[in-house]
Formats: structure tokens, C-alpha cells, sequence
């Protein structure tokens, strides 16, 4: 954490408005993404990312966690947000794929590819709709969030070795049931 | 521990894949283990390619960042508030130093009979907690041990402080707010009023004052909480803050008609009032006119904390006024 980051911070911590902007700025659209990629609803992760904020204000008074590593905080604070949206929602979002492909980054040129492209992206899609929470949740923060082992240890509160284990077995399933797909 | 070591290593392979993008190259570290790791990389790179895909926010995220500098202003002025209100002795004019010596006492009523650990604990307590209802049982016993008229209204607002205190926690933590919390406070100010009609007639001024800059804040301090309330809560925080403006209102239009107040609540008739719209104290309506009146006066004190209310927003009247003069419709 640089001190520029810090002074911000306590100054966050006092609610001073400018400060909670600039953190906000800079963080809102990372909590986001990673938000997005959890929920595959933009709207939803909106909202959430908002509750995050919020959320982050109330627990800085309290909580010291932040002073040693605030990005590891604020995933740990969004994380928890998402266990809270799962439990209200009961269960697991479904993908809404046409959303996910015709926002994406990247347009297929021409209709084959863009067909090979929705095929990947739809048996991709299903293949990590199925993994466990907890294996979504280590193959967003590594791949998507690019955090390392012991940054995504962090964020979920486990160790360095489950987190390893729990990547292995991740990888291993998708694997499978990408395969599997294809095969269908 | 072969597994451990397999993990490892995946580990290790992902960071080399990571800055290659080339998976072969990075097997070539892992001769003997390519096989295994090779599908492992291949589903990582699948996962990262899938991840990439993220549409805009569809608001900007502007709501959001909206909510975090309005929660934040409401703590700040929550803060200056506490601040405000122990720091300012030298303000004759602010009403809760008219009842200092009333506020002593409900304070070390609080103090003494609250302090078993578990009275402790519930004080803390919200709605749906089981110590919730000790807690309302310490506020009723306090009420019961409390004659004089002044530590009465001081007592009633200051709990109807911390009803709004609930919603406010209620709000954050995105709990339901259980409408018993709008009997309560309405409980309270009726109370309030009760208490102050029952007094003599400057100390009755200076407690309608009281309960009128206390009504203020919040009214202000509900209006803020709505930024970051779930919809689900926002039709009860609606009701709530109408309860408070339409108290607010009746103490407003008490200073006007000091007698006609107090005759209609020593009866135990406070539907006899002449509110503005001139129905009973339920057909009052707040209108977008009354809203700003009730909320945009000089003393904002929570929404700009460095300010500190000087004045009450009407000067109590001590000659009666006939009821139904047009006194009311002067200041509505």
C-alpha cells in the first residue's frame, strides 16, 4: 500500500468525501468486474457493487485488515456480499449468455466464427455455472482478477494449500466437462 | 503427498503461463508432468478468455457512488451532531440547553438502572433480537419512574432518537424495519406533545422548540438513509418520516396556538388541532410545499455540519390566539 493510498484511507475512514470519490473511481469498476463475473448480470452487479461501498464505510471504523492489504479487504468485504446475494436468491444465477456475448470484448468477423465463438462461450458458460461456489469463486479471482494464490487466500479467508487444491480440482472438472460438452 | 506436489506445480505453471501466453513453451519446464498439467493450462486460459467478457456497468456506477458519499454524509453528520449538541454551551439559543438539567437527569436514570450486563447488551439490541424487548422494557420502566413534564419530553424525544437510530442500522445492514418502530415513535411523540401540553406555558414554548429542532434532524437523517435503503424498506422509512413531519407540524402550529394546543391535549383531543389542512391529525397530508418548508429552513444542521442551528424556526407566541385563526395558514 502506497502512502498516497493510506492518507486516503484514513481519510475515508473520517468520511471525508473526497476521499471515499477517488477511492470509489479508482476500485468500483475492479469490484465490479468481478461482481459481473460472479453474477452474470450487469445491473445486479451494479448494485452490489454499491452495497460493497457501503459496506466497505462501515467496516473501516472497525476492522484493521485494511491498514496491511486494502485490495484483499475490499474482495474479502465483496465476497462476503456475494454469500449474502446467494443465500437471498437461494440459488445460482443463471448465465445469460446473449447479454455475455454481444457485450464482449471481443466480435467475431465473420458468422462461423462468431457460431464456433457462442458454442465455446455456451459450453464454457455451462461447464462453470456447474463447479461449486467456492471453485467459481478461486477460477474468477486467479483468471479473472489475475490475484495470486495467496492474494485469493486471502479474500477467502482459507489457506494457501485449499486454495491450490481447490484451483486443481477446478481446472480438473472444467476440463472434464468442457470435454463432455463438446463431446454432446 | 503427490497431489500436493501436482498442485504445486500448477501453481507454479500458471505464473509461467501467465507471462508467456505459451503453453508449450511453459510444459517444456514440465517435461514430465505435461500430460497431466497441459488439459489443467488449457482450461485456465478457456476460464480467463470467458472472464474477459464484461459488459459496461449499466448505470455508469453512479448510483452506487452516490450511496457511499450519502452514507458517508449521514455518519459525518451523525458525528457532528454528537459534537454539535455537547459542544456548544455558550448557544443559549439551542433548545436542548433550555433542558439540560432535565437531560442530566434522564441520564443518570439511564445510567443506573441499565447497568447489568445483560440491560448492557440489549441497549445495543435491534428489532428481532431477543433482548430487543428488554430493551423496550428499560425505556417503559424509565418513563413509569418519571413525573415532571420537561425530563418526560426530553426522555420521549431522546428514544424516539434512538428508534431513528434503529432504522438507521436497520438501513445498513439491510434488514427489514419491523413496523412496530413506527407505533413506537409515534408512541413517543404523542407522548411528547402530551407532556409538553401539560407544562407552563414558557417552559411549554421552549419544549415544543425542543421537540421541533429534534424532529428536524430527523426528518433530515431519514431523508439521507433513503439514498442506500433497499426498496423494500423505503415505503416504511416514507411513513416513519411523514410521522415526524406531521409531528413536527403540530408542534409548529402549537407555537401559534399555544391555548388551542393545550386545551385539545389536556382533553385528550388532539384531533381537535388546527392543522393545515384542517382535518383531524391523520388526514394530514405532506405535500411536496410542506416537505420543503419542513426541511430546507436555515437550521440544517445535518446536512451541513459545520453549521449549528441559533434559533428555533418560529418564535414561540405567548398571547393565545383563537382557534382557527388564519395563524396556521401564515406559516403553512
Amino acid at each position: 500500500m502506497t502512502t498516497r493510498e493510506y492518507a486516503l484511507l484514513k481519510r475515508a475512514q473520517a468520511y471525508d468525501e473526497q476521499a471515499i470519490g477517488e477511492l470509489y473511481d479508482h476500485y468500483a469498476p475492479f469490484i465490479y468486474t468481478y461482481l459481473y463475473r460472479r453474477v452474470h448480470d450487469a445491473k445486479v452487479a451494479e448494485d452490489l457493487t454499491g452495497d460493497v461501498f457501503v459496506r466497505l464505510l462501515q467496516a473501516i471504523q472497525a476492522e484493521r485488515f485494511w491498514q496491511t492489504s486494502f485490495r484483499g479487504w475490499l474482495y474479502r468485504i465483496a465476497h462476503n456480499r456475494l454469500i449474502d446475494y446467494y443465500r437471498e436468491q437461494a440459488r445460482m444465477i443463471q448465465v445469460p449468455l446473449e447479454e455475455h456475448l454481444e457485450t464482449g470484448h471481443e466480435v467475431a468477423d465473420d458468422l462461423d466464427t462468431l457460431h464456433a465463438g457462442r458454442q465455446t462461450f455456451q459450453t464454457l458458460a455451462g461447464a462453470l455455472d456447474r463447479l461449486t461456489p467456492d471453485q467459481q469463486q478461486v477460477l474468477v479471482l486467479r483468471f479473472g482478477e489475475g490475484m495470486k494464490v495467496h492474494e485469493v487466500a486471502a479474500v477467502m479467508d482459507k489457506s494457501i494449500g485449499a486454495i491450490e487444491a481447490l484451483q486443481h480440482r477446478a481446472l480438473a472438472a472444467l476440463r472434464r466437462m468442457i470435454e463432455q460438452g463438446n463431446e454432446g | 503427498m503427490k497431489a500436493h506436489t501436482t498442485e504445486s506445480l500448477l501453481t507454479e505453471s500458471l505464473e509461467k503461463l501467465k507471462q508467456t501466453q505459451n503453453i508449450t513453451a511453459v510444459l517444456a519446464h514440465y517435461p514430465d508432468k505435461a500430460e497431466t498439467l497441459r488439459p489443467l493450462l488449457e482450461a485456465a486460459q478457456q476460464a480467463g478468455a470467458y472472464y474477459a467478457a464484461v459488459p459496461r456497468p449499466p448505470d455508469g456506477l453512479h448510483e452506487g457512488r452516490q450511496r457511499a458519499l450519502a452514507f458517508a454524509a449521514a455518519h459525518r453528520a451523525a458525528v457532528s451532531t454528537r459534537h454539535t449538541v455537547w459542544g456548544n454551551a455558550s448557544r443559549p439559543n439551542n433548545p436542548f440547553w433550555k433542558f439540560a438539567g432535565a437531560v442530566m437527569v434522564i441520564i443518570t436514570l439511564i445510567l443506573i438502572p441499565l447497568r447489568g450486563p445483560l440491560v448492557s447488551a440489549a441497549r445495543t439490541t435491534l428489532p428481532g433480537n431477543p433482548l430487543y424487548s428488554l430493551k423496550l422494557s428499560a425505556e417503559d420502566q424509565l418513563f413509569a419512574s418519571m413525573d415532571d413534564a420537561e425530563a418526560q419530553v426530553v426522555l420521549a424525544i431522546s428514544l424516539s432518537d434512538e428508534r431513528v437510530e434503529e432504522v438507521r442500522a436497520l438501513v445498513e445492514k439491510q434488514q427489514a424495519i419491523p413496523v412496530d418502530i413506527l407505533y413506537r415513535t409515534d408512541y413517543m411523540f404523542r407522548t411528547a406533545l402530551m407532556s409538553a401540553a401539560w407544562a407552563p406555558e414558557t417552559a411549554m414554548a421552549n419544549m415544543l422548540e425542543y421537540i421541533i429542532h429534534h424532529i428536524r434532524q430527523q426528518v433530515q437523517q431519514l431523508e439521507l438513509l433513503k439514498v442506500q435503503a433497499t426498496p423494500r424498506n423505503l415505503p416504511m422509512l416514507n411513513d416513519i418520516q411523514t410521522l415526524c413531519m406531521k409531528t413536527q407540524i403540530i408542534a409548529m402550529v402549537a407555537l401559534e396556538n399555544p391555548e388551542t394546543f393545550r386545551e385539545a391535549y389536556q382533553a385528550g383531543t388532539p384531533e381537535r388541532m388546527p392543522l393545515p389542512s384542517g382535518g383531524p391529525l391523520s388526514g394530514v397530508v405532506i405535500t411536496e410545499e410542506l416537505r420543503n418548508l419542513i426541511t430546507s429552513t436555515p437550521d440544517s444542521s445535518l446536512l451541513t455540519p459545520a453549521t449549528v442551528p441559533a434559533a428555533p424556526i418560529l418564535t414561540p407566541t405567548p398571547k393565545p390566539t383563537p382557534m382557527g385563526t388564519p395563524a396556521a395558514e401564515r406559516n403553512f
